[in-house]
Parts: C-alpha cells; structure tokens; sequence
C-alpha cells in the first residue's frame, strides 16, 4: 500500500551530542519501519545509541543532543518540523514511552493519582469518567487494589508495581505505538517475566505497534518479529527475530548471541565435590537484620535478611547462592569477609569461629584468606591511585614480592598487558576494572572467594570472558568460590552446586543439576520458571503473572 | 517527631551550657581590669578592689559562674557593665531593631533569589542561566562593608537620595533602611539563588521531568507542577540557615550604618568587655541558630516523602 | 608542567575562569612587587586628603591620599601582601585541623564522630563573626590571633565536608577490599580516602579562601584587625568611613580591592567545579 505512509518511518537519522570538537555522534544513518501493528526490537549494548533513538523520536534529547541529518516521520508528518502543539500530541496519544527505572521516572513528591489524572488525554473528561478510565487502566494492568495505588507515593510501591503504573499511564493517551526502552532490567527475574506477559497482552488487545529496545536477546525473541541489531550508534544486522537470534548475518550479532547462551551450553566438566571431609567455611543459625530509619532519624523498626541460615562451603569447590533481590544473599558474603556482623549464629572458618570479629580486627593471615569481588566495577577500584599500586599492594601483603614484574605477571594472568600498571581505573572499561579485580582477589592466594554478582553490571558479550577467568583462576589455585547471582542461567554454567535462599534462609541446596533440572521446592520452580518464561518465543506463558 | 524535639531541646540546652562556659572562661582570661574600665582610669585602686569585692569577683570563677546561670534559669540576665542598666532593658529593643532589618531583608531576597534561580536552572547552560549565575557570583563577592561603601558613594555622595546614616534619631524613617537592607540582600541573595539554580538544574534532568513532558503536558505546567516543588526542598533548608548568616552580616551593616541593632550592641558589648550583656548576646545567637536549624530538618522531612524511607539495606 | 600547560588550555575555553585566574595573578603580583610599584612608603604621612591625580613632590598620587595623608596606592599594594599572607596561613592551618578531625569522625564513626561533631555544632551555631569577635576581643587583635580565630571558625565547616565525603567513601568497596588485604586504619583514611577528597576540596578551598579574605577584612573593618599603622584594605575603610562622603575615593579604592581580589577567586572556583567548561 504505498498510499499509506507507515506508522514510523525513520530515515537516515543522525544524532550528535554535544558541540564543535567535543562532539559524539550517537546515531549515524539508522533507518526502519514500523507499521500499524508491529512489533519491532532494537538490541544493542549500552552505548550503542539505542536510547538516545527512543528520545530522538519524541524530540526529547534535551539541550545537549541535535538531530544532524535524516527524517523521522509518524504518519507522514515530520516529526523534526512539528510545532508545539502537535508535538504536544504526538507524546500524548501517537508514541507512549516507558522509561527503564519506574522509580525514577515518577514524581517523588506526587502520588500516583494525581501523575495518573494529569494525562491530557483525560482532560476532557469529567472527573467521575476520569477516576473510572483510570482504576479500568490499573485493574488491566493487574494492579490490585486501585484506591491504595492512586493514594500511594512512588516510594511505597514495589519496582513491578511502579512498572505497571508506568504501563498505565502510558496506555491511557491510547498510543498507537509504543516504546519500551529496557522495561525489566531493573526488575527481579519474576517481575519481569510477569511483566512481559502483560506488555504483550495489553499489545494483543490494544493493537499497539511495539518498538522494543533491550540488550536482552530473550525478551526480543519474546516480544517481537523483527529486529535490529544496534552498535556504537548505526544498525548492524536486520532481520526476523528468528533470524537475529539465530546469530544474524553479522559477526557481531552472532558474538552477542554466543555470549547469551552462555548458559546453554555444555555445562563444565564436574568440579571436584569436597562434600566428604570437613567443610571449609560453616554458617550456623547465622541470624541479621538491619534498623529501618524512621522520619526523625529514630528507629522505626526492623527489617529482617537472614534468620538462622546453615550453610556449608567445601574447600575447592564452586557453591552459587541464588535468590532475588533483598533475599540476603549479599549479606551473607560480607558477614563471611566480616564486612558485616550476624547479629546471632556462627561462621566457622577451617575449624575457628570467625564471625564475631570484624574484619579489622582478624589476624591479617586470615584476611587473606578470604577475598571479595564485588558487584560495581567502578567501586571496586579507587579512582585516585594507579592499577600498578594497588595490585602491588595486594601482592606485597602475603609477604609476596610486590614489584613491577610480579604486578605485571599479575595483570597477564588475566589477559592484561603489563602497561596497564600505569594506568588510572578511569581509562578502564568495566569489563577490565573487573579483570583487575579479580586479580586483586586472587593475589593474596585466598582460601576462599566471594563473588557478589561479578559481572551482573558487564555487557553480556564481555560475561563469558570474565567468567572463564574467574573459573580458571579459581581451579589453577584449588580455591573456593562462592558465587553470589540473581541469574540461574550462569550458575547453572558455572557452578557446582547451588544453594537458594528466600526471605533469609536456605529453601533448597544440593548439586546444580539435581536443584534447577527437578527442582523440590516450590520457589526454587518459581525461579526456574521465570527464566523459561523469559526465553525465547513460542514457550508457553503462565495465563496470570505470579503474584509477587 | 516528639522524641526528634525532646532530642533537639536537649541539643539547645546543651550547646548554650557550652557556649556560655566557653565565653566566660574566654573573659575570665582577658588581661583587663574590669573595675577600671566601670568605675574609670582615675578611680583609687582600693576603690577598684571595694568594687570588685561588692561585685563578687573575689570568688572563684565556677562560683561566680554558677550564680550567673542560677539567675539566668530565673530569666534574670544581669546587669550591664557599660550602660549600668538590666541587659533586657538594652537587649530586648536592640533586638527588635534587627528583627525588623533582617525581616526586611528576608522579605526581598528570598522572593528574588528563588525566582532567579528557577528561571537559571529551568534550561540550564542557557544564557539566562550563564548571566543569572555570574552575577551571583559577582555580588557573593562583595563584602558588605565594600558594598556598604560602593553604595553609599552612589546614592549618597553623588546622588544625594538617601541618608548616609541609619541612627533613626528623629523616629524610624524608612529612607534609612533603604541602604543597611540593599547591602545585605545583594550579598546573600546569589548563594541561595546559586543553591535554587543547581537544585532546579538537578531536577530537570530527572527522569519523572521526562516522563511529564512526554505525557504531552506544557513545558510551564512541568515546571510549575512537577519541578518547583521538588527543586525548592534544598534552598528552602538553605534559606533557613541563611538567617544565621544574616547576623553576621548585621554586625558589619549596623556598625557601618550606626543602626542600633543587636550587631552593633554585641560589638560595642565585646569591645568592652561587658560580660553579662556578652553572655545574653551569646545566648540569643545560639537560640537562633539551633532553632532555625531545627526548623530546617523538620520542614525538609516533611517537604521530602522519601525521607521516611531512606537509609536501611536494599 | 604538563598538569600546568592543561589547566592553562582548560582555561582558554573558559572565558569566566580566566577572568578569575587573570585577578588572582594580578593580586599575587602586585603583592610579591609591592615594593618595586609602590611609588611611596605606605606608612609615611605626605599630603592629607589628596584626591585622585594630585601630585606630591613631582611623583603622581594616582588613588589620593588617605586622612593622614598616606598615599592610598602604597597601602593598597602593601596590604596585598598582608591580605594574601594571612589567608593563605589561616585557610592552610584550618584545613590542616578540619581535614584530620573530618577523615577521623567520618572513617571510625561512633564515638569519634559524635564528640568531634558536637564540637563542631558547638563552633558552627554561633554566627561566624559572632565567633571571631568574642575571640579577638578577649585574646586581642594581632596578626597571629587572625590565624587562630580563622581555624577556629573554619575548620569545623571544612570537617563537615570531608566528614560527609569520607562517609561516603568508606562504604565504597575499594575500602572494603583494603581491609581485607590488610591494611589498617591510618593507611586507608590516607592512602586510599584522602586522594578522593582532592577534587571537592580545592573548589571548597577557593570558595573558602575568598570568604577569608572577606572575614580579614571585616576584621580591619570593625577594628580587630592587624594592628595600625599597617596597610590593611578593612582597617582603610574603617578608617576613611567618617569623611567618606566627602572623600569616596578612600573608601571605593580599597572596596574595588577586597571585592576583585575575592571575585578572582570565586570565578575560579566556579570554572574549576564546572567539568562541561560552559560559558
């Protein structure tokens, strides 16, 4: 039908930030289609511009970002040339965007009711209509309990609940497309599950075209038909969603693939489970909880994380702690590394009980021992001494020779030259903040290693790499890892055996296999679920999202 | 919000117990004799030391001490050395006198300096914003008494407005506040204008500012309804702060103006050495401080929802 | 050297900052060359209430003379030096107190921290100026008694500073992975913490050494200042204020001094903070 111009129709779209010298071209000649109906993913790794289109195509990049050449068309009509008040239009009721933080993007100081009733779409209604159309909306989104939503500030409500609220108000202008940018990464695996089931249900039953922007190949193949693949601001690979996720025609489509299904490949040769024989670490009844701060800085109660949690960790072997956020998982490492003091229980550690001593007043030996890498690659490292100095540091606490040529051996250990020594972490991507890291842990010639979700704030491409350092490492010197992750897929990859936790104790541990191929307990199923769910298209959805 | 104040009352008390120690030790130290600067240079020395033994200060210090603060709790402040009057005779008017001038002050500047740190911060890097800000910068720079000295050749010497001195001898005259209140508001308006302006730039970047504009409201209802509100929780603390800052600046402004207000007093009062007058001067200080201090936690913590929920383990 | 050529070439494509850095260098200038520009003594009486552009002898009173008849050009520059002196003595010993109690009271928290805090509110409740005259008042106005009544009244606010960014900071986990490779105390808080405060700190140390220099000049101006006969740009004003309205040149000279001098000094601050150079 060439008569009817698309829904969108984007062509050749350039987008600079910044100005003069200093400028960075954040998109360069990125053209697609969306028609009525469609559903359309973009994939890409941060920094791959897939953002910045959202904001393009509702003229919102703010005073920093200009669109520099092409044309961005809904309808027809030039999005580029319209005025305000058709632009005005446009956002309400032709292209609805939800953001990725729900958190971030409501009004703090606003309740939910009011954010909701100011959509324009509504204004022109009267107040009964309104309150009707929107607790409709709330109850479509599966939001129990509308009264309590409307009455509610952001903050009183959960990351799924704001998610939907979202949803909601963006449905309320009636779009006919809708822009999804990385609606679930802020989202535990549950949530986002039930979440995607009910983006593409409100899709289904609305006719609301989709564009979906992720990193996250799963949800693409969940979602959507066709796709692109985004990288350092231009468009790569184009095709069918099967096609994409079958690795595309290009190298990089298929790299990002191979890297995903880091999961689904063979799992590793069995580590040598030291079941028999006595344990290396032992938490018993491990209990802790931490003060909620009131309105005027007095207690206003507790909150719980752990309560009386046994665990046990073999010398050598891999043990992966899995749970979602706010279980305790995190906890539960720094009490090991005596970061942090169980108010009750016991950590034993080679036969002597540890968790009573903080870790500044353990005997350096048994310091040593014990290692972290943490979560955030950009906290993990100070940002004001050279690389060189403080893996220098760490070599030279065993009593190991902490000069150039160790630090150096040292960063070649994890595939980095030795002229990185010099280096500032700021010149540093996170994929190599975090290889150095790890170096850190390892040069003290610990006994055991926490790794807090070491490589959750890694692009999916660099996880594999990081993670088979890590393996390797940790086999070269027989050491002890517990792995602390959210993501069943790599502990399945990665682990020997895993324990879950939930709301402060363990529910179900055992051998990988064993606890994720059947699991017993019903959470444990619960998780597993959810990543199937997220997979890819073509698996069936639960009808209903799990409560969470 | 009980305990919160029971907590702060206890902090008043507290610091003002500290503080007047502190102050009398520091006297108690001073070089100078007492007796002679009240009764004279040519007073006898037995009439100096059938004074200071009348007086009490023959006893020692923690006595003395002791039966300032028994009278203080009775709300007597004692009597000045240098007026021979009770302090709240002197105290009470001087005080009032700066209210008035702070009052005034406040008045104009809070108005003024929010409004233009909204309208800077509102599109940020604009050249509003670039002008809004270095002439903040320009007049923070400004001391009062080169301001003082900067306006008085302006408006007095070549002008001949207004007045050159704010003594308010012939009754209160409005001209004469003109002048001790521009100084002041000119020197303390940029801060908090600076505060707006980097708090409403803050929040303009945030994404609940996103999400209102591409609902498809007006750029004026964003800014009215969803920035003001949240960009105005920090200047409104600072604001209240700025109060305390403001009795610094009186000093300089009343003893350049000879206003007779509470700065000019606790200067002539330190110069003396008039330790009662010094005391109650201290203690009026410490008051306005900790309260306007409290004031700003509490409005802060009722300004900001989130504030209930913050801190604890995520 | 290179660190000087980059903030020369940051400097370029900030135009504000570089007016800031030309004033500061003007006054660092005129103060190390006082006594080769100044034309006369500054403390030698010649022809009282000069105006501006009468002559003395042959030589040029540019700025006039003052009440006792000094020239106001000399006492300027030679109250440069006295200025610059004091400020830079008085801001280096206040951060020499308030970054140690800030990094003690922010690293071991608990008691440390609710001691030195108090001490803190205690100094920081009374108004600054209130502080300054209750202390010059009781142990007299000299030029070593500026110095301490500026770290009194400053190093509690410079400690609220590093306190709240050493909070900060030791939470971070760099500090988490020092002490379990056993590192103590001392090492961390210098080693690892106090690198990291140096960004807030040099532009909370410009904006902190202008208003010392305004706090000098206050205390000239209300007469507990240096001691006189010497030059001192508060003490010039103090002095000329009753003929001010006859005389404006006395009191404008050292007002455009004081001001361009702190301005200087806030123009930089504010390039220094703003990472975009905008402007």
């Amino acid at each position: 039908m060439p008569d009817t111009p698309p829904l969108l129709e984007v062509r050749d779209l350039c987008v600079r930030y910044g100005r003069r010298r200093r400028a960075v071209e954040a998109l360069r000649n990125v053209s697609f289609t969306v028609g009525a109906g469609e559903r359309v993913g973009v994939v890409g790794e941060s920094g791959s511009g897939k953002s910045t289109l959202a904001l393009a195509l509702l003229r919102a990049l703010g005073a920093a970002g200009s669109v520099t050449g092409g044309a961005m068309r809904f309808r027809g009509a030039d999005i580029s040339a319209m005025p305000g008040g058709a632009l005005r239009t446009l956002r309400s009721s032709g292209i609805g965007l939800v953001q990725q933080e729900p958190m971030a993007a409501l009004n703090p100081a606003m309740t939910i009711g009011r954010q909701l009733r100011e959509v324009p779409g509504l204004a022109r209604a009267t107040a009964e209509i309104v309150e009707r159309r929107i607790q409709a909306m709330l109850t479509e989104v599966r939001l129990d309990d509308p009264a309590r939503i409307l009455a509610a500030y952001p903050h009183m409500l959960s990351g799924g609940q704001l998610q939907r609220v979202c949803l909601a108000m963006v449905l309320l202008g009636e779009p006919s497309l809708l822009i999804l940018d990385e609606p679930t990464t802020a989202l535990d695996s549950r949530t986002s599950a039930a979440i995607v089931a009910l983006i593409r249900d409100m899709a289904d039953r609305h006719g609301i075209a989709l564009l979906l922007i992720s990193h996250d190949l799963d949800l693409i193949g969940a979602l959507t038909q066709q796709a692109l693949v985004m990288r350092a601001g231009e468009v790569v690979d184009r095709g069918t969603a099967q096609e994409i996720l079958a690795g595309g025609s290009h190298p990089y489509t298929a790299g990002l693939v191979r890297s995903m299904e880091a999961g689904s490949s063979a799992p590793p040769p069995a580590g040598r489970p030291h079941t028999d024989g006595a344990p290396l670490v032992r938490f018993s009844g491990i209990a802790k909880s931490y003060p909620l701060s009131g309105r005027w800085g007095s207690g206003a109660g507790r909150v719980a994380a752990l309560h009386g949690l046994d665990l046990d960790i073999a010398p050598g072997e891999t043990l992966a702690l899995v749970g979602e956020s706010g279980s305790g998982k995190s906890t539960l490492g720094r009490i090991l590394a005596g970061l942090d003091r169980a108010d009750d229980g016991a950590v034993v550690f080679d036969g002597k009980e540890i968790g009573a001593t903080p870790v500044d007043r353990r005997p350096r030996d048994l310091r040593l021992d014990i290692q972290m890498v943490f979560q955030d690659p950009d906290g993990s490292l100070n940002p004001s001494l050279g690389i060189g100095r403080q893996l220098s540091r760490a070599l030279a606490s065993r009593g190991a020779a902490g000069d150039a040529n160790a630090t150096a051996d040292l960063l070649e250990s994890v595939h980095l030259p030795a002229a990185f020594a010099s280096r500032y972490p700021r010149e540093l991507s996170g994929g190599q903040k975090q290889r150095v890291a790890i170096a850190r842990a390892f040069a003290t010639r610990p006994r055991i290693v926490v790794a807090d979700e070491p490589v959750s704030a890694l692009d999916a491409s660099l996880r594999r790499d990081v993670l088979d350092l890590l393996r390797r490492l940790q086999r070269a010197h027989g050491t002890a890892l517990l792995l602390i992750s959210h993501d069943l897929k790599l502990v399945r990859w990665f682990a020997d055996r895993v324990a879950v936790l939930r709301e402060g104790v363990i529910v179900e541990c055992g051998p990988v296999a064993r606890v994720l191929g059947s699991p017993e307990h019903a959470y444990t199923r619960a998780l597993v679920d959810a990543v199937v769910a997220g997979g890819p298209a073509g698996i069936q959805f639960p009808a209903r999202a799990p409560i969470f | 919000m009980l305990f919160f104040l029971l907590k702060r009352l206890g902090m008043l008390a507290l610091t003002m117990l500290v503080v007047s120690i502190v102050v009398f030790l520091l006297l108690e130290l001073t070089p100078g004799n007492v007796a002679a600067k009240v009764l004279g240079q040519y007073a006898t020395a037995e009439q100096q030391r059938l004074w200071l033994e009348a007086n009490g200060y023959f006893d020692p210090a923690f006595e003395r001490y002791l039966r300032w603060l028994a009278k203080l709790l009775t709300g007597d402040l004692g009597e000045s050395l240098c007026y021979k009057v009770p302090v709240g005779d002197i105290l009470w008017p001087r005080l009032l006198n700066t209210v008035v001038l702070g009052a005034a002050v406040l008045a104009i500047m809070v108005p003024l300096s929010l409004t233009l740190g909204v309208i800077a911060g509102m599109r940020e890097g604009r050249p509003s914003d670039r002008a809004i800000s270095i002439i903040s910068i320009v007049t923070t720079s400004v001391p009062e008494f080169a301001s003082a000295a900067f306006l008085s050749a302006l408006f007095v010497f070549a002008l001949g407005w207004l007045p050159g001195t704010s003594a308010m001898s012939g009754g209160f005259d409005w001209r004469e506040l003109v002048l001790p209140v521009a100084v002041l508001v000119l020197y303390d308006f940029g801060y908090v204008a600076r505060m707006t302006r980097a708090s409403m730039a803050d929040v303009m970047t945030q994404p609940y500012i996103r999400t209102a504009l591409l609902k498809g409201l007006t750029f004026r209802v964003v800014v009215l309804r969803h920035a003001l509100r949240n960009a105005l929780i920090a200047p409104f603390t600072v604001i209240l702060l700025q109060v305390n800052w403001l009795l610094s600046g009186v000093i300089v402004v009343e003893s350049f103006f000879a206003y007779k207000g509470f700065g000019a007093l606790l200067l002539e009062a330190s110069l003396f050495g008039d330790i009662f007058l010094i005391e109650a001067c201290a203690m009026v200080a410490v008051v306005v401080a900790v309260v306007t201090q409290t004031l700003a936690d509490i409005a802060y913590a009722y300004l900001s929802p989130r504030i209930r929920f913050a801190g604890g383990p995520v | 050297m290179t660190r000087v050529r980059r903030i020369l070439a940051a400097l370029r494509h900030r135009p504000v900052a570089a007016i800031g850095f030309a004033l500061v260098l003007f006054w660092f200038a005129a103060a190390l060359l006082a006594p080769v520009l100044a034309p006369f003594d500054p403390v030698t009486p010649l022809t009282p209430f000069a105006k501006p552009g009468a002559q003395h002898g042959g030589a040029l009173l540019l700025l006039g003379t003052d009440t006792l008849g000094r020239d106001i050009l000399s006492r300027l520059l030679f109250g440069a030096r006295s200025v610059l002196v004091y400020a830079i003595g008085a801001t280096v010993l206040a951060y020499a107190v308030g970054v140690t109690a800030g990094l003690a009271a922010g690293y071991y928290r608990g008691r440390t921290d609710t001691v030195l805090s108090f001490a803190a509110n205690v100094v920081l409740s009374f108004p600054v100026l209130v502080l300054y005259i209750l202390i010059l008042t009781t142990i007299g106005a000299s030029g070593l008694n500026i110095l301490l009544a500026v770290t009194v009244a400053s190093a509690p606010g410079i400690m609220r500073v590093v306190r709240g960014l050493t909070l900060e900071l030791r939470a971070r986990d760099f500090v988490a992975a020092a002490k379990l490779r056993g590192d103590g105390a001392a090492y961390i808080m210098l080693v690892e913490i106090l690198p990291n405060l140096r960004g807030p700190l040099v532009v909370d140390a410009c904006l902190r050494f202008g208003y010392v220099i305004i706090t000098i000049g206050v205390l000239g101006f209300l007469g507990l200042g240096l001691p006189p006969p010497a030059p001192d740009w508060g003490s010039m004003i103090k002095e000329a204020r009753q003929v001010a309205l006859a005389f404006p040149h006395m009191t404008l000279a050292p007002a455009v001094a004081i001001s361009s001098l702190v301005l200087g000094f806030n123009l930089l601050a504010d390039g220094l903070r703003d990472p975009n150079g905008r402007g």
